[in-house]
């Protein structure tokens, strides 16, 4: 039993998240807690408004006036939705509600999570981002648990892809996704490794099926040559039915694989779960 | 299946240790992973002291190699008796605490003696091999007194910071099987009116993995809680974390954890991130 985040914009909310969290929730055994991030700071169109005769700009939404009035009738309706959507999956929910900055909030709430779930285009802002927007970026470098990145639409999980480069951060991330989801273990596990140069050591190797034989009935091992981020691309993009596992190599390796050019290619295209996890 | 390191450093042959992992196996099978590691990492020593200073006296084992013998056919005994699956690395490297740590990356756990290891450098626990793998190794330690037992009761060290909660999920991830176990989330306070933090989110979270869970908030100096609290507990296990090397070792200065290691009294638990 895990205590498994699903992390929402209560203006604007995913059924094909939901549908995704249910799935994990019915595999662990779990209670989904919906976490409705209220954006306190919301960005909406500034107005015109005047206070003792004098003119301003105000971006905020005061509470009482109708849009705030508006903004919590979505809310509201959205919450009834997003529990009637649960129970109808037969999964227990628990809603937070968490006004402030959003990131900031699903992060402090991460810290007493065992993993939470994003939508990929949540992104509490009107303006045109790329994906993944500020929002995603934020939650992935800070959270203090792993995140995934529900997909498009989704099916089912029949096979586990593991991105592994040797390093500590992906075999922790391996190490977590394993404890996580134990019920996974009779999936077939592909082990993905990109090398631009000479061999692995073998050493190194040899621990890594190790482990890998003791966690998993089914491991298949996938050597690919070239850059990393490109060759992964290329090798998800015919995968289906699959969850993707990767570590986060700090700011720098996350924000090159989700380059502008590829990010939104690998979010519309794959149409595969992501699972980040960086120690 | 979980994978257990375990050192043999030199001719040690850690007896109480390998009780305990056939005690872990009977609880869900594990898969234990022996390195026999060298007595002295020259190394280290060299980085110590900037060479190897004339007093440092550096104990030398007769015939090594035939002492590995002896004691990795012991293990073989060992394991075939009790039906413990394992994997015997014997190809020695000059440097213990790389070889040690490369290892510890692809294993789930790691158990230690809280008083034979490394003792002939310091048996002053912890010693300054120990202070080092606490802080470096990638899993999580499990530092074990001469007799340990399978738990009767789990203290969870909570101090609302990252690195406590980090600890406590690893630990239900690693032995789901412990989830039935009385299990005590204890914030120690010296202050009266300081408030039990994030209370309602940590037993959230908590209480997903731990059946019977309860909140417990102490005001008491950290001495009186393992000397007294503790030890009146059904043998007890303390999970605790650590976080970067100053945090580490302030917890040691403040004898907080290195009592309990230098007590040899209970299983300690330790995760960093």
């Amino acid at each position: 039993m895990e205590k498994i985040l699903l992390a929402l914009d209560p203006q604007n909310m995913n059924m094909n998240t939901i549908d995704f969290a249910c799935y994990l929730s019915r595999l662990t055994c779990s209670r989904l807690t919906g976490v409705f991030l209220e954006d306190l700071l919301a960005g909406e169109r500034p107005v015109i408004r005047t206070l003792e005769g004098a003119s301003y700009l105000d971006s905020r939404v005061v509470p009482d006036s109708p849009e705030g009035e508006e903004k919590r009738g979505i809310t509201e309706e959205n919450i009834r939705s997003f529990k009637v959507a649960c129970d109808c999956r037969g999964v227990q929910t628990l809603v937070h509600r968490d006004r402030g900055v959003p990131a900031t909030e699903i992060v402090e709430e991460s810290r007493f999570a065992d993993v939470i779930v994003v939508d990929a285009e949540t992104s509490f802002t009107k303006r045109n981002e790329l994906l993944p927007g500020r929002f995603i970026k934020d939650v992935l470098v800070d959270s203090e648990c792993p995140v995934i990145i529900a997909p498009y639409s989704f099916d089912s999980i029949d096979d586990i892809i593991f991105s592994y480069n040797g390093e500590k951060s992906s075999v922790f991330a391996i190490r977590q996704f394993t404890y996580l989801f134990p019920e996974l273990r009779p999936k077939k596990a592909i082990v993905v490794s990109v090398r631009n140069d000479g061999e692995e050591a073998l050493e190194e190797q040899f621990k890594m099926k190790e482990w890998m034989r003791n966690h998993y009935d089914e491991v298949e091992y996938v050597v690919l040559k070239g850059e990393p981020s490109d060759q992964l691309f290329g090798f998800l993009l015919e995968k289906k039915n699959g969850i993707v596992v990767m570590g986060a190599y700090g700011r720098d390796m996350l924000s090159r694989f989700f380059k502008p050019s590829h990010a939104r290619l690998i979010i519309k295209t794959v149409n595969l779960p992501i699972f980040i996890a960086h120690c | 299946m979980k994978k257990i390191l375990l050192t043999f450093e030199g001719g040690n042959f850690p007896q109480e240790t390998l009780e305990f992992v056939r005690c872990l196996n009977t609880l869900s099978p594990v898969l234990l992973t022996a390195a026999f590691v060298p007595e002295v990492d020259y190394a280290h020593l060299m980085s110590q002291s900037g060479g190897i200073a004339g007093a440092a006296y550096i104990p030398q084992v007769a015939d090594e190699d035939e002492v590995i013998e002896r004691n990795s056919a012991l293990l073989e005994e060992f394991c075939r008796e009790h039906v413990i699956q394992h994997v015997v690395r014997t190809d020695r490297l000059d440097f213990a605490l790389p070889s040690i740590r490369k290892e510890a990356r692809f294993a789930d756990l790691m158990a230690l003696s809280s008083r034979h290891f490394f003792e002939n450098i310091n048996d002053v626990q912890p010693n300054s091999y120990m202070k080092e793998i606490l802080h470096s190794v990638e899993c999580p330690v499990l530092l074990l007194p001469e007799k340990s037992d399978l738990p009767g009761s789990i203290i969870l060290a909570y101090d609302g910071t990252p690195s406590s909660i980090y600890a406590i999920k690893q630990f239900a991830y690693l032995f789901p099987e412990l989830s039935d176990i009385p299990a005590h989330l204890v914030f120690v306070s010296g202050k009266n009116d300081e408030p039990f933090p994030d209370a309602t989110l940590v037993e959230e979270l908590a209480g997903q993995h731990f059946k019977d869970l309860h909140l417990v908030k102490l005001n008491m100096p950290p001495y009186d809680f393992f000397n007294d609290w503790i030890t009146g507990k059904e043998n007890p296990w303390l999970v605790t974390g650590s976080y970067g090397r100053s945090e580490l070792s302030q917890l040691f200065s403040k004898s907080f954890i290195a009592g309990m290691i230098r007590g040899h009294k209970i299983p300690v638990f330790i995760a960093h991130t």
